[in-house]
């Protein structure tokens, strides 16, 4: 005897019709969106060797990876990122390839969340990838498509924070700290922690100079022109600069979609897949504590897999996006029906299947089955499975009875196919 | 203008936050150290506070159900949460100690017991030190495991040491200072900045 309570995994769930319907509704006009940009979906398998991820540097922690056993014996993952597989696409498959390539996803992913956190452990990502393409106008295009997704989904109060990467970590080069004071420091300015932080670097070998710059750092937030002047005030090497003019350019461009105003700037951020090397941003839904969108400039990733494939990628969290849009009331109300559930008897069954055949054909939802005569189950039930208008077939006549409006009509079968005609013109159903 | 929503600690630290937040002008005339209430809100009306258990405040930033908390490092150390840590407070002092009998003595050829309210923590330091450790989660009254031998050491946080010593235990080492912090969501901070950094502002003038 198996208890059923007990076989329901934490972090997983059951999705319901309507759910579905609206949660396809939501990828479909994010896929829509993708696809106006010309980036072609693809799928990569659900799971591939562990040796893909945990050979790749700055990946997700193994602890929260999803493991298998295949049976030579080698360890297989569930799918924990999107973009390693598709980068392992990319590079494998396109390697002499010299033109972009977009690709766009639509794909769950696994991970081995804290439990009792409520996080998810299965949840659907839908992004794009943009490989072999350097220029910040392809930072922004993929940042604008991320921007129009969120605005298509009926989000008007949303952020995107944008960060360069090799601001911080050539300022953090400067420095002659250990690897693991490196990392110290990092994740001090990351969780913008100043009272540890100014500790950290009166105790450490650091120049007065250096003390006072990274001390501003985690303040180096907020409106673009604001940070960016503050910003230029602390560039000590070539690269600092040379990232702040990236970042200038990608947020001038944006300006030129219309989407400046969604923009903010964070000098001070990184992210958990650190294999990101450029540009890289989060979307937040105001009052909305978790991030829905992320994504970012990663151009040694492929060299991983022996290509040289510049890209820039984001994903969109599609499962905190529809609980969001439950939070802010967008989410429109979807109705699962049936347009006709048709009953027959068995004299009549032929009759009744041409019709149900007919009325598919003319493009509307039908069920049927036997019944003895008596409708009242059918029509009493009828709410459940939200069915307009119930059709008894009997001989040459057809009894329909429209459980909405509470009307019942008889015709013979000549006589249902005009009106059904002229209802049709009449009032387009779809 | 949306109001900002601070959790706190039930117990001492509540106490001492809501000092510091009056003394830089931000008032909650109905609160009483004694009231059951859970909720308040400060005389401008811009300001909640709500009162959590220690352990849930990072929890309840994180998620962005309150916007900021006030929560010891000990709870942050223990369970990693995704926040701002903005600012230490340097208040509700204490140290987290390794403590066991006067006598006792590392054996680094027996795996060391440990009885703790702090597990994560506990296990992250051994492991560092190098040091094989098992350790037992308990719930409280820790200083009872060595005496009752259910443990070698324990790992708790110490404030005056009166605890320990009446129990026969010493702190055989310091491990970790620890104080009071400021942890914020990390959407919040940016989307109620002027409310945010405001407070941010005049706390870290007063601490």
């Amino acid at each position: 005897m198996v208890f059923y309570k007990d076989l329901f995994p934490e972090g997983v769930e059951d999705l319901h019709s309507e759910e579905y319907e609206f949660k396809e509704e939501i990828i479909n006009c994010i896929k829509k969106i993708f696809k106006s940009f010309g980036y072609r979906q693809i799928v990569t398998p659900s799971f591939e060797y562990y040796d893909l991820y945990s050979g790749i540097e700055g990946t997700l922690s193994k602890d929260k990876m999803f493991k298998l056993i295949d049976n030579n014996g080698r360890i297989l993952v569930l799918r924990p990122d999107a973009t390693i597989p598709v980068a392992r696409m990319a590079a494998t498959n396109y390697k002499s390839c010299k033109d972009y390539l977009k690709f766009s996803y639509v794909t769950n992913i696994f991970r081995l969340n804290n439990t009792q956190q409520g996080d998810k452990r299965e949840f659907i990502q839908a992004g794009i990838e943009h490989l072999g393409n350097d220029k910040p106008d392809c930072d922004a295009e993929v940042i604008a498509v991320g921007i129009k997704s969120l605005l298509e989904c009926g989000f008007q109060d949303f952020h995107i924070d944008l960060g360069q990467i090799k601001f911080l970590n050539s300022l953090i080069e400067e420095t002659k700290l250990n690897k693991f004071e490196k990392i110290k420091l990092h994740n001090l300015i990351e969780n913008k922690n100043y009272g540890d932080l100014k500790e950290f670097l009166a105790k450490a070998d650091i120049s007065p100079r250096l003390q006072d710059i990274f001390n501003k750092v985690p303040k180096l937030y907020g409106k673009p022109e604001k940070v960016l002047m503050k910003a230029r005030s602390l560039v000590i090497n070539d690269e600092m600069g040379k990232a702040l003019d990236n970042l200038e350019h990608v947020y001038n461009i944006l300006k030129d979609y219309g989407y400046g105003k969604y923009i903010i700037f964070d000098l001070g951020f990184t992210e958990e897949m650190n294999y990101y090397t450029g540009v890289i941003f989060k979307g937040y839904v105001n009052n909305f504590g978790e991030v829905v969108l992320s994504g970012g400039r990663y151009d040694d990733l492929t060299k991983q897999f022996g290509a040289q494939k510049p890209a820039c990628g984001f994903g969109l969290n599609i499962d905190k996006l529809i609980e969001v849009m439950s939070m802010y009331d967008v989410k429109k109300e979807i109705d699962c029906y049936t347009d006709y559930l048709v009953l027959y008897r068995e004299n009549a069954r032929e009759k009744a299947i041409k019709i149900c055949q007919d009325l598919r054909e003319r493009g509307f939802i039908v069920e049927s089955d036997s019944y003895n005569g008596d409708a009242s189950f059918y029509i009493k039930n009828s709410t459940f499975r939200n069915i307009k208008e119930i059709i008894e077939v009997n001989g040459e006549n057809v009894k329909a009875t429209n459980v909405l409006k509470n009307q019942i009509n008889r015709y013979n079968i000549k006589q249902f196919y005009k009106v059904l005609d002229n209802k049709e013109i009449l009032v387009s159903i779809h | 203008m949306e109001s900002v929503k601070i959790a706190l600690a039930k117990g001492r630290l509540a106490e001492d936050a809501v000092k510091m937040l009056e003394s830089i002008g931000i008032k909650f005339k109905d609160y009483s150290p004694k009231s059951r209430k859970l909720i308040f809100v400060d005389d401008s009306e811009k300001i909640k506070l709500v009162f959590v258990k220690s352990a849930d405040v990072p929890v309840y930033v994180e998620k962005g159900a309150v916007d900021m908390g006030v929560v010891g490092k000990d709870i942050l150390m223990e369970n990693k949460a995704d926040v701002y840590e903005i600012l230490n407070l340097n208040m509700g002092k204490c140290k987290m100690c390794v403590a066991g009998f006067n006598e006792y003595e590392f054996n680094t050829n027996k795996k060391l017991i440990v009885g703790t309210k702090y597990p994560n923590t506990a296990k992250n330091y051994f492991n560092k030190k190098g040091i094989l450790s098992e350790v037992i989660k308990l719930g409280g009254s820790v200083e009872l495991a060595p005496i009752l031998g259910l443990s070698d050491v324990i790992v708790d946080i110490v404030e005056t040491g009166r605890t320990l010593k009446e129990n026969g235990l010493v702190v055989l080492e310091e491990m970790y200072d620890i104080s009071a912090r400021l942890i914020v969501n990390k959407v919040s901070l940016k989307t109620k900045s002027q409310n945010i950094e405001r407070i941010i502002e005049g706390l870290e003038s007063i601490v």
